[in-house]
């Protein structure tokens, strides 16, 4: 038995006072909801490429990560984190390193590819992403796994910046469950966007500490709820020094039956002086049974800091329903052209152009409109 | 006891001091059914509230204490040291005259008295565990409103006790409204009729004045149909360096169309723990307000909440919380919209000061059927110094489309241009540090009758002294 799978077993099981659990229980989160059980995983496909389909420049690996930095790089997330421990505990002692050395400034973006495949599929994946690096990302997820889990820990180094974005089109059957666990060193800078539209329940745990002072991090998500989709986003930022900011914007537009979940943790050390941190959460709710929960939690030590946090549930706005009727666009193409509108603007401080476009391409193929 | 000696013993909290006890009944400490059947046998009452006080007792008993919020202070409590019961006087009084002279003089120091005849349509007094006084002007009386302290509202008026009682709040909503429900005693009952509008605010006043005392009041209030009370409660207790205790359970009732403001200035010493739960059914177009003020206490938790059942119906919820050294505030709302075009308003505001810990914790529920509802909260916290700290938790659930939610909230300090603006128009760094305190809380403020607003201001100067530097 691996020490991981021990390490999972003996961890309580999460109670629903936890934000985190309040709306998703563990329970049903596990790929059998026997939370006991650990069953055999097939490991994702995964492929590396520049986002134009060319290959990487040669200093780029993504390759079995060794033990000393699956040391290295595989704490950033607490002992106590049950989701985590989990996806360590099906993933063995298999991990892919994502490595960007020291200085290199990438002219096109990254694409990673996983495929998740099989009953139950998982992928723990490190960064190391070096000082003074700049790279873009790219990456998608998708498959027709019956559950997919998935465990994202590194660094980004002094003065490194990651522009990243995560899309997530798992089959509409699947359950997706993600832990992010990042950490910025000194002037360390990640944009991370993430555009949620597949997978019946996907529940994503993000982790940002910001060890270093000087470092900036953008969190920007946009979620698209049809049908029974359960989808639950929980951002949780520890600015441990000071003079760091942070930004987290969610932007959920939830039709049908569906249900979006925003929580957020903003911790403010006593250390941190000079934070300024934000966070807003958007809903749009297009359907009768659509619901939208949200948490957004400031826990502030120090005094010299800004912190706020906002938060927005409301309909279609009819008047710009009609404007677009106007202009002579019918009824769906209307309603489609607003959540467009609305779930890009979750990216509109994305300062990366490439991946910008490349996101809203994705959206607009989703949404099936005659928007281009 | 001198005055310098008096002010080492209470510091800065004016309402410190506490008198000799003379109980007329004093239970031993701890709680049993034993201890709950005594309180009600003493008090001589029906079957039916001694069953619900037993069954409220077994649950306490069984439900563990809250796995959120100060844990490490709400396990600290020792329940077994606490006195559930403790009579001080033989009666309820109409006459400041009849009142024990040592209880009186606590009343006329806390201002009371005085109060009742310049502003007040009623007023109740409690001591300990019992009211000691009890008035209402003759005109109100006349009009047909009913305001007792809840010992004798169950005994004049049995029925309708007995149909609101335990009906916003059940006995199983949580550990400490089961407390109060298996060992209440004093506390408010008021009924409203039809169309009455009672133009000057009751009050009711609590005071705990012995060492390890529990405090376990119950306030009924109903008003019935387009009519409208304001209730003002305020609270104290002598600074000891063992803890009290006091948990109420407070149930508003608003029929169709009625209106009930419930003004608190939560004032206890910071030896007290404060666990009370609060809550309020707002039926067709009625209004309920929480005009909610927290300066005392060494650990506050309430949350007071509002269920908009009937259509049209609105919640104002203001609430502000100081805390200072070793205390934390832990306060909030909780608005539940049931019925369609229902809205409400919540503001909170909070100063931590001193290594003090403010935490707003909101809930925000909006049902299916909730139709073109509109909710805006917003919470507001500043920070006087890095060893403060000031948490929000707010929850906004939202299971309909055409509803509209506004949520805000921001922590700081207070801005160096606005002492930097005001120091330049001649004022001292004090006052101007002591002019944006008072602005930050006017909202708050100016809601309260003026006596009310120029005590808080008061108060609030006290705690703000030595605020800079």
């Amino acid at each position: 038995m691996n020490t991981a799978l021990e390490h999972y077993r003996s961890l309580p099981q999460p109670k629903r006072s936890q934000h985190l659990w309040r709306y998703s229980a563990w329970r049903r989160m596990h790929p059998t909801g026997k939370v006991e059980e650990v069953p055999q995983a097939e490991s994702a496909t995964v492929l590396l490429t520049n986002l134009d389909g060319s290959e990487v420049d040669s200093v780029i690996e993504l390759r079995p990560a060794r033990d000393a930095e699956r040391r290295r790089l595989g704490g950033t997330l607490a002992e106590d984190n049950v989701a985590a421990s989990y996806c360590r505990a099906i993933c063995g002692q298999e991990s892919l390193l994502l490595s960007i050395p020291e200085s290199y400034v990438g002219d096109q973006p990254l694409a990673i590819d996983i495929i998740a495949s099989g009953h139950v599929s998982g992928l723990h994946l490190l960064f190391d992403i070096g000082a003074n690096a700049e790279v873009e990302l790219a990456i998608s997820i998708r498959g027709e796994a019956g559950w997919f889990g998935l465990l994202r820990e590194g660094n980004i180094g002094e003065n490194a910046k990651l522009s990243e974005f995560v899309h997530n089109r798992l089959d509409h059957t699947s359950t997706l469950v993600r832990c992010d666990g990042i950490e910025l060193e000194r002037y360390g800078r990640l944009q991370t966007a993430t555009l949620s539209l597949g997978a019946e329940i996907s529940k994503s745990d993000l982790r940002y500490s910001l060890a270093g002072m000087g470092t900036d991090l953008g969190v920007f998500i946009a979620v698209h709820g049809q049908g029974k989709r359960h989808d639950d986003h929980h951002i949780e930022i520890d600015h441990k020094v000071g003079n760091n900011r942070s930004q987290v914007e969610m932007h959920a537009a939830c039709d049908d039956n569906s249900r979006s979940i925003g929580t957020g943790r903003l911790l403010i050390h006593e250390s941190a002086q000079g934070a300024d941190a934000g966070q807003v959460f958007r809903n749009l709710l297009l359907s009768d049974k659509a619901k939208a929960d949200v948490i957004p939690e400031l826990e502030v030590l120090a005094d010299d800091v800004s912190a706020n946090h906002g938060a927005a549930s409301a309909p279609l706005d009819p008047e710009q329903v009609f404007y677009l009727q106007s202009r002579g666009l019918d009824t769906k193409q209307s309603r489609d052209i607003i959540v467009e509108g609305f779930l890009m603007d979750a990216f509109r401080d994305f300062k990366s152009p490439a991946l910008i476009d490349r996101l809203r391409t994705l959206l607009i193929v989703h949404l099936d409109c005659d928007l281009i | 006891m001198g005055k310098d000696e008096a002010r080492d013993a209470v510091g800065d909290y004016r309402y410190g001091f506490h008198d000799p006890e003379n109980a007329v009944i004093r239970f031993d400490k701890g709680i049993s059914e034993q201890v709950v059947r005594d309180i009600s046998a003493l008090k001589n009452e029906p079957e039916w509230m001694t069953e619900i006080r037993i069954k409220a007792y077994h649950h306490y008993v069984k439900r563990p204490m809250p796995d959120w919020g100060n844990m490490g202070l709400l396990n600290s409590i020792d329940f077994d040291a606490v006195t559930y019961f403790l009579k001080s006087s033989s009666g309820t009084a109409k006459n400041w005259d009849d009142v024990p002279e040592d209880i009186k003089n606590t009343f006329d120091r806390l201002g009371i008295p005085d109060a009742e005849q310049k502003w007040l349509g009623g007023v109740t007094a409690q001591y300990e565990s019992e009211a000691v006084y009890h008035s209402i002007r003759e005109d109100l009386e006349d009009q047909g409103v009913l305001f007792y302290d809840m010992d004798s509202g169950l005994r004049e008026h049995e029925d309708m006790v007995r149909e609101y009682f335990c009906s916003v709040i059940p006995y199983s909503d949580n550990k400490f409204s089961a407390l109060n429900t298996a060992v209440w005693s004093g506390g408010s009952f008021i009924y409203v009729p039809k169309g009455v509008h009672v133009e000057l605010p009751v009050q009711a006043y609590f005071r705990i004045n012995s060492e390890n005392m529990g405090q376990f009041e119950r306030t009924l209030i109903i008003a019935d149909e387009d009519s409208s009370i304001q209730y003002v409660e305020g609270c104290t207790a002598p600074t000891f360096s063992t803890d009290s205790l006091h948990s109420a359970v407070v149930e508003l009732i608003a029929m169709k169309g009625a209106t009930i403001r419930y003004t608190t200035i939560q004032n206890w010493s910071t030896n007290v723990y404060n666990l009370v739960t609060k809550r309020a059914v707002a039926n067709e177009n009625a209004t309920i307000e929480w005009i909610d003020g927290n300066i005392g206490s060494k650990l506050t938790m309430k949350y007071p909440s509002v269920i908009l059942k009937g259509e049209g119906a609105h919640a104002e919820v203001i609430s502000v919380a100081y805390s200072g050294e070793g205390q934390h505030q832990d306060a909030g709302s909780k608005v539940i919209h049931l019925a369609a075009n229902t809205t409400s308003n919540v503001l909170s505001k909070s100063i931590s000061k001193n290594g003090g810990r403010s935490s707003y914790r909101g809930l925000v529920k909006v049902s299916p059927k909730a139709h073109n509802c509109k909710i805006n909260v917003v919470c507001d916290a500043l920070l006087l110094d890095e060893d403060s700290r000031s948490d929000t938790y707010p929850t906004m659930e939202i299971a309909n489309s055409s509803c509209r939610v506004e949520h805000e909230a921001s922590v700081s300090k207070v801005s160096g241009d606005q002492l930097f603006y005001l120091m330049s128009r001649g004022h001292s760094e004090a006052e101007a540090m002591g002019m944006i305190i008072n602005g930050f809380f006017e909202p708050f403020t100016r809601e309260l009758p003026m006596e009310y607003a120029v005590e808080l201001n008061r108060l609030l100067e006290i705690e703000m002294e030595g605020a800079i530097g």
